[in-house]
């Protein structure tokens, strides 16, 4: 596939991490060695029976990890994907059609400026929120961020000579923007898409880490939250099991998808100028 | 259906066209780029337009294209209004082409050369099959003597010249009328530049198109024969058939571009003046140039000029 | 093979066997080759060739701003150093206050972020010790001498602020500013409408008046351009130096086909065609690289490719049509 030749070393290291993490994700009911409800003696040192031990409840650790997995790739993925297809088609918007522009701007700066983890903190006030409003608050500021970074692309993209050549033969604007412009930003709209992923699933978790969320998600902030009230955890060494785990998978996961969005923006920017000898 | 009335009726009126710009938003300094521009061109005659950078002929040809709209004044094409470029009907379009300055920005830079001539026949749906497809834009390519086997390349991967001639390829494959070519081999090397013109002018003759041509050499626009016409600042100061104009040329601005007479540069922004446009480099003004602008006069077999020496 | 045609003139900056290959994805591709010339204090040459000629490449090799890519072999000598010897710092020296390089791209060669007078008098602090008030004054005055009025507002201000003929003076005058020995300039007329070339014939020439022995070497293929301001004509094509003559022998009596049949495609001899496509680089036509093209071709231009040879003092010719 022309993605992967697309792709350096860093690119293809983050790829691979990524998709390790999305396969656990979405066979977590396969591969899991128990059901996520089922409770066992807590604090359990790793042995053939629980390979990282058990938490301060009693859950299986790993099984813990798989499914927080899923939850970590269901929201990164959601909120990247309703982020980018409004980014997208605002930045469309705005860039092709002047007389919108300032209008559209002025929107994206409001939104640009509320953060989203405090916005979810007074949301929580409220009521206790579950995956889907995470989702949907994530999402409702974040295609702000990548309209705002997909605009000046297109912007300059429409300015170009052949479309105004296109224009003068007869090309209709939603004609151009399908079929020249969009393709244009394809690249930076995906690297927007891992980028705002990766935020996603850091926002998540730090919601889960300051234990707004809903009790019964299985989240690896959640994970991180639990671990962190017990503090007999640090007096022993409790903490390389229960703690270290989750803070791991977190950290690779956000490297992984860092890496691929450094990746493909490195690739971008030289690809966009015209080859000129 | 259009009909095409006798031979008489230009194809492409400018009746009275100006056009003002207001750059910055704060500032809006107007800046004249055309005015009080009349023009008239029959079906398959060309006209060559001349004159510095920042003279406004660029401008004029994208207003007589219908994609700039004009501050005042109209364009007619074969009788249809122009003049707003957003009320033009898609049929139109179809008659007319543009070749612009630039022939590596000309194409979609992602796209393979055959897809990009391909593609106003794919707006205008003038076809029906692929194959059908395929053998119009071979035998486009054989017109232009581009070589067919680089029709599955990507313009850069192409040199300046073979783009120049999928641009032009691109340009006939709806049969146009008319036919705008922007200072179309200025970026060309000399020796490509000499197949580039000499092939427009084949086309045109051969295909019967109403051409502007659009240079900022004198001597490349005369070249193309027919009529000629001279721009300074937004204004047409001499007009005339090529021969004329190059062997008698009347305004000191034409002198001056012919080598004849020395120009003294000062500044190539069309600012607002009273006078004569060509007044701060005239090597010849007069009293009156200075107060009152000299309108465009027929001084004889066709040939106008805009100076109060005549 | 020595190409000095007057020996009462003194040998600036002297070429041999000049060769620049580029390492590419397909392949290694040698862009210059056999390249042999000499230029002489005070005068002004024009290298002419057209795209693919190696003419632009030439020019940056001489200052040495070539891409990673690039293999060069040979010599440069400069005042009795290999311009491709020397070490950085050294070259650093050279650079901006012996040759002088001005670039094609006007826009984006000014720092957008650095004042204009700051940018011209940056080369006489860096070389010559100029307290920043001198240097200063000095750019005011260098403005003044290119009509970029007002002087002293421009050099307060920036880039942005210019127009792009304003930039391309800026540019010219902080390339001279150090009063260099060699002055390179890197298509100076591309894309300029007729006035506006004038305006940097002008140029160059108040440039000449004010510093007599300054040799230029202007990289062009605008024929109307070099017959203004050059004294002698380097012609190449493909990657080889075709032909070396004086300018008035050269547009009266070109000497390489290549060279007659360019004449020919200018408007003003009738524009006609040279036939053919121009050669690639990458894969040139065996023996001499215009054959099939050239209307003179015969065998052995098919086998052969011709050596540069002296016809006379001032007049060389890579061509088998002539004997020595």
């Amino acid at each position: 596939m022309k993605a992967l030749s697309f792709l350096g070393i860093k690119g293809k290291i983050g790829l691979i991490i990524i998709l390790f993490v999305v396969f656990i994700g979405i066979t977590a009911p396969v591969i899991s060695p128990y059901d996520p409800t089922s409770l066992f003696e807590p604090f359990e040192p790793p042995s053939s029976t629980h390979l990282l031990g058990t938490d301060d409840v009693g859950h299986d650790v790993l099984t813990i990890l798989i499914y927080g997995a899923r939850v970590s790739i269901l929201v990164g993925f959601a909120t990247a994907t309703i982020s980018t297809f409004i980014g997208l088609l605002t930045a469309l918007i705005a860039g092709c059609y002047e007389g919108l522009d300032p209008i559209i701007s002025r929107i994206l700066d409001f939104f640009l400026v509320i953060p989203r983890i405090p916005f979810i903190v007074i949301i929580s006030a409220f009521l206790t929120p579950n995956i889907f409003i995470v989702i949907l608050v994530l999402s409702f500021f974040g295609w702000a961020k990548t309209a705002r970074v997909i605009k000046p692309l297109v912007k300059q993209v429409y300015s170009r000579e052949y479309v105004k050549r296109l224009k003068c033969i007869g090309a209709g604007n939603w004609y151009i923007i399908l079929r020249h412009i969009l393709p244009a930003t394809f690249p930076l709209a995906v690297a927007q898409f891992v980028l705002e992923g990766g935020h996603a699933i850091l926002a998540e978790a730090s919601i889960g880490f300051f234990g707004l969320e809903d009790p019964s998600t299985l989240s690896w902030g959640m994970e991180i939250n639990h671990a962190l009230q017990k503090s007999i955890i640090f007096l022993t060494n409790i903490w390389t099991w229960v703690l270290g785990p989750p803070i791991l998978m977190l950290t690779i996961t956000l490297l992984s998808t860092t890496f691929i969005s450094i990746d493909l923006e490195t690739r971008i920017n030289p690809r966009l100028k015209v080859r000129s000898w | 259906m259009m009909r095409f009335n006798s031979l008489k009726t230009p194809l492409v009126q400018g009746i009275n066209l100006t056009k003002i710009f207001r750059y910055g938003l704060i500032w809006g300094e107007p800046v004249e780029a055309v005015k009080n521009v009349n023009i008239n061109l029959l079906r398959g005659a060309s006209l060559s337009l001349t004159g510095e950078s920042g003279s406004g002929k660029t401008t004029l040809g994208k207003i007589l294209l219908g994609i700039i709209r004009p501050t005042s004044g109209k364009v007619l094409f074969n009788g249809i209004d122009l003049t707003n470029p957003k009320r033009v009907p898609k049929y139109i379009r179809r008659m007319m082409s543009y070749i612009p300055q630039h022939p590596e920005e000309a194409f979609d830079p992602r796209w393979r050369l055959y897809d990009n001539i391909a593609e106003p026949l794919r707006i205008h749906k003038l076809i029906g099959s692929k194959e059908e497809e395929k053998e119009i834009i071979f035998k486009l390519a054989e017109d232009v003597s581009l070589d067919t086997s680089l029709l599955n390349r990507r313009p850069f991967e192409v040199s300046g010249g073979e783009i120049q001639r999928a641009v032009i390829a691109s340009a006939l494959a709806t049969n146009p009328l008319f036919m705008v070519c922007d200072e179309p081999t200025s970026m060309l090397d000399i020796s490509t530049q000499a197949d580039i013109l000499r092939l427009l002018k084949n086309i045109r003759d051969k295909l019967n198109i109403s051409l502007l041509f659009i240079s900022h050499d004198i001597e490349i626009a005369s070249f193309m024969g027919f009529k000629i016409a001279v721009m300074l600042k937004g204004r047409i100061v001499e007009m005339a058939d090529v021969d004329k104009l190059i062997n008698e040329p009347l305004h000191p601005y034409t002198q001056g571009l012919l080598g004849i007479v020395k120009v003294e540069y000062v500044s190539s922004y069309a600012k607002n003046c009273r006078g004569c446009p060509y007044y701060d480099r005239c090597p010849v003004k007069m009293l009156p140039c200075r107060e009152k602008e000299p309108k465009l006069k027929n001084v004889g077999g066709d040939h106008y000029v805009a100076c109060f020496r005549y | 093979m020595s190409h000095v045609s007057d020996t009462s003139k003194e040998v600036i900056l002297s070429i041999r066997d000049l060769k620049v290959k580029f390492y590419t994805e397909e392949g290694e591709v040698t862009v210059i080759s056999d390249v042999n010339l000499d230029l002489f204090k005070g005068e002004t040459v024009a290298l002419i060739g057209e795209s693919g000629s190696g003419k632009s490449i030439l020019g940056h090799t001489i200052i040495r701003l070539l891409p990673k890519n690039a293999n060069v072999s040979g010599h440069i000598i400069y005042k009795g150093i290999d311009l491709l010897k020397i070490d950085s710092s050294l070259l650093r020296n050279i650079r901006g206050r012996e040759i002088a390089w001005i670039p094609q791209m006007v826009g984006s060669s000014l720092n957008p972020t650095v004042k204009i007078g700051v940018q011209i008098g940056e080369v006489l602090i860096d070389h010559y010790n100029y307290r920043n008030q001198r240097a200063w004054s000095s750019a005011i005055d260098l403005l003044k001498l290119f009509e970029v009025e007002p002087a002293e507002e421009v050099a307060k201000g920036y880039p942005h602020q210019l127009s792009g003929g304003m930039k391309q003076r800026v540019l010219i005058a902080s390339a001279i500013a150090a009063r260099p020995n060699l002055l390179i300039a890197d298509e100076p007329t591309k894309g300029l409408d007729t006035i506006k070339k004038t305006l940097i014939v002008n140029i160059f020439k108040k440039i000449k008046d004010l510093k007599p022995d300054l040799s230029i070497l202007l990289i062009t293929h605008d024929l109307k351009f070099a017959r203004e301001l050059a004294d002698r004509v380097i012609v190449m094509y493909c990657g080889k130096v075709i032909e070396i003559n004086d300018k008035n022998s050269f547009f009266e009596l070109p000497l390489h086909p290549y060279s007659k049949l360019l004449l020919k495609s200018l408007p003003s001899k009738g524009l006609y065609p040279i036939p053919g496509k121009p050669a690639n680089v990458a894969n040139p036509p065996s023996g001499c690289r215009f054959h099939p093209r050239c209307p003179y071709a015969s065998d052995i231009c098919e086998k052969s490719s011709p050596p540069l040879i002296k016809l006379d003092l001032n007049r060389c010719v890579a061509c088998w049509l002539y004997k020595r």
